[in-house]
């Protein structure tokens, strides 16, 4: 009889050993067993990131395992994705969310989006490895609320600059929030770089974009 | 001791090279777009222009007062791809980028024709820029040529994040692509040593270990490594690029018959040197945004902890290059950059 805890642990590991099929299957079978979305992503999928992360830090995994990792997660993400209910009713902002040029680590910015998704946030998520420019067009096409960028190269920072100032020539800066985070980043280079929120890791992060968005909006 | 500069570039880069002391470190900073911007043009002006190009390389050789033209195109690491037929787009005072992958379906692969180098995309614009170099100074400046590696040329045609994710789910496509890649690289690479190159970089940017794991480098690029190197073994120097955390594969890579090899990272220089020897040749480079944001000391000072770093005590065997300058390098940093490897890197004979 597999029970709550082996669920969530299997989705776990299905995250860590690169599983898409498996992922989907147990996503399925939590919610059969009467497991929250909300559970099944926190206590399995995002465990399981956060191991990958640590085998990635620890040179076990490299860039193509967090891919597959990565569509793993998703696999299993969007079979729980209409389980979600928003509860915050406020929360109703757009995000554009990716990891800047240069930049193709992205775990950190893939359990960001999950958990957006899970606040309640549209969260549209361009990618790995994006040019600023490819943000702003995003932005101005979806009318997004926020940009949430992931730095975790250090000597990818001047195109958050980029950013910033492509913003500002597009004339959109003053209705799109630029929230950065990423281990490349500490709050003063966010300041410097003219962000407007820092996230030091995926919980401040959601935070922080629900007081950009309520400032937003007052 | 005699410090003035005794050595044509050409004799400065083939000295060191050859892990023997020069009169001084040849420095090549990579002024591909910046070399347009202080020739008064725009990007666009000469990304299919062998002529503006060469005289925007020239105009920027004669300004900084270094070793080394660089032949090609302002976005070298794009020539096969588009070669192949990926679009790309070309904005006016910008790099061009790739705007289209065209192994969309695995079964695309088979389709893909090895290019032309006198005929397919801006190959040919490339040649005949290496040929124009050569012909104007070739004889005392050193025309660099440029050549990406299969593995990333392959990432470019299927797209990079789908290309990392077939290394687990289908890496038996990945082997395919890196074939007819590897033979485009040899295709090109030929074509550019005919046309008179001094001197072929050789980067594969994506293949590095830090990125892709040992493992897999030794699966999924070594073996094309060596075989398109062996195409160009003492036809011209070799100068091999790979990423942080090479050391892990550094016994394979020094089986490869290159002639110099460039580590990413100016903290890996020492421990490469120590792998090397004294008498291989290593590169020590700048990261680009270094140079476009750090003041005319600082990059000075850098310049002279990575020769402390790089090159053996008793001189010799050392080359400086920099990563891609982007166009709005400001042009004292890069004097400053030329004017300390002139100054540390001196040896005196």
């Amino acid at each position: 009889m597999v029970d709550e805890k082996d669920i969530l642990r299997k989705l776990a590991e299905d995250v860590i050993l690169c599983n898409p099929e498996g992922a989907r299957e147990d996503a399925k079978r939590a919610i059969e067993l009467g497991i929250s979305a909300y559970e099944a992503i926190d206590e399995g999928l995002i465990k399981g990131m956060t191991v990958v992360g640590e085998k990635y830090e620890s040179k076990e995994y490299f860039v193509p395992d967090l891919m597959a990792a990565t569509a793993a997660l998703n696999a299993a993400f969007e079979v729980l994705k209409p389980y979600l209910k928003v509860e915050r009713a406020e929360v109703t902002g757009k995000v554009v969310i990716g990891c800047i040029k240069g930049n193709i680590q992205d775990i950190g910015k893939n359990i960001v989006a999950i958990m957006l998704t899970m606040t309640g946030f549209k969260v549209y998520d361009v990618g790995p490895d994006v040019p600023p420019v490819k943000f702003i067009d995003a932005a101005k096409e979806l009318n997004a609320d926020i940009i949430a960028v992931s730095v975790t190269m250090l000597e990818t920072i001047p195109y958050l600059r980029e950013l910033e100032n492509g913003l500002r020539k597009a004339g959109i800066r003053d209705n799109v929030k630029l929230l950065v985070g990423g281990k490349a980043l500490s709050e003063d280079v966010a300041k410097d770089v003219g962000a407007d929120a820092y996230g030091k890791d995926a919980r401040e992060a959601v935070e922080k974009a629900i007081m950009l968005l309520v400032n937003k909006k007052i | 001791m005699n410090l003035t500069e005794d050595h044509t570039s050409i004799r400065r880069f083939m000295t060191a090279i050859d892990g023997e002391k020069p009169d001084r470190i040849p420095v090549m900073p990579q002024a591909l777009s910046h070399a347009a911007r202080i020739s008064g043009m725009k990007i666009c002006e000469v990304t299919a222009n062998a002529e503006k190009y060469a005289k925007a390389q020239l105009t920027a050789l004669k300004r900084y007062g270094y070793d080394a033209v660089w032949s090609g195109v302002v976005d070298y690491y794009n020539l096969l791809a588009e070669a192949f037929g990926c679009r790309l787009n070309v904005p006016e005072d910008d790099i061009p980028s790739l705007i289209e992958n065209i192994v969309r379906e695995p079964r695309d692969v088979d389709k893909l024709r090895v290019p032309d180098p006198n005929r397919n995309g801006r190959l040919p614009t490339a040649i005949k820029n290496i040929e124009i170099l050569s012909s104007r100074v070739g004889e005392t400046t050193v025309v660099m040529g440029a050549l990406a590696g299969p593995f990333s040329v392959a990432a470019n045609l299927r797209g990079t994040t789908q290309f990392m994710g077939d290394l687990w789910a289908n890496p038996d496509l990945v082997h395919k692509l890196c074939e007819v890649a590897t033979e485009a690289c040899i295709q090109f690479g030929k074509a550019q040593i005919e046309a008179g190159i001094s001197g072929l970089f050789f980067v594969d940017a994506l293949a590095a270990p830090d990125i892709i794991g040992p493992k897999r480098f030794k699966e999924f690029v070594l073996p094309h490594h060596r075989k398109l190197i062996n195409e160009f073994t003492k036809k011209v120097s070799i100068i091999y690029h790979i990423d942080v955390g090479s050391l892990s594969v550094i016994d394979d890579v020094l089986k490869l018959e290159i002639n110099a090899l460039l580590p990413e990272d100016t903290e890996d220089l020492a421990g490469f040197r120590q792998v090397v020897g004294d008498h291989f040749a290593l590169v020590g480079t700048m990261a680009a945004g270094a140079m476009r944001t750090k003041s005319p000391v600082e990059i000075g000072s850098m310049c002279k902890t990575i020769i402390e770093k790089g090159a053996p005590k008793e001189g010799g065997a050392f080359l400086l290059f920099t990563a891609i300058l982007s166009s709005d390098t400001p042009p004292e940093n890069i004097d400053a950059y030329v004017k300390a490897a002139k100054k540390y890197g001196v040896y005196g004979i």
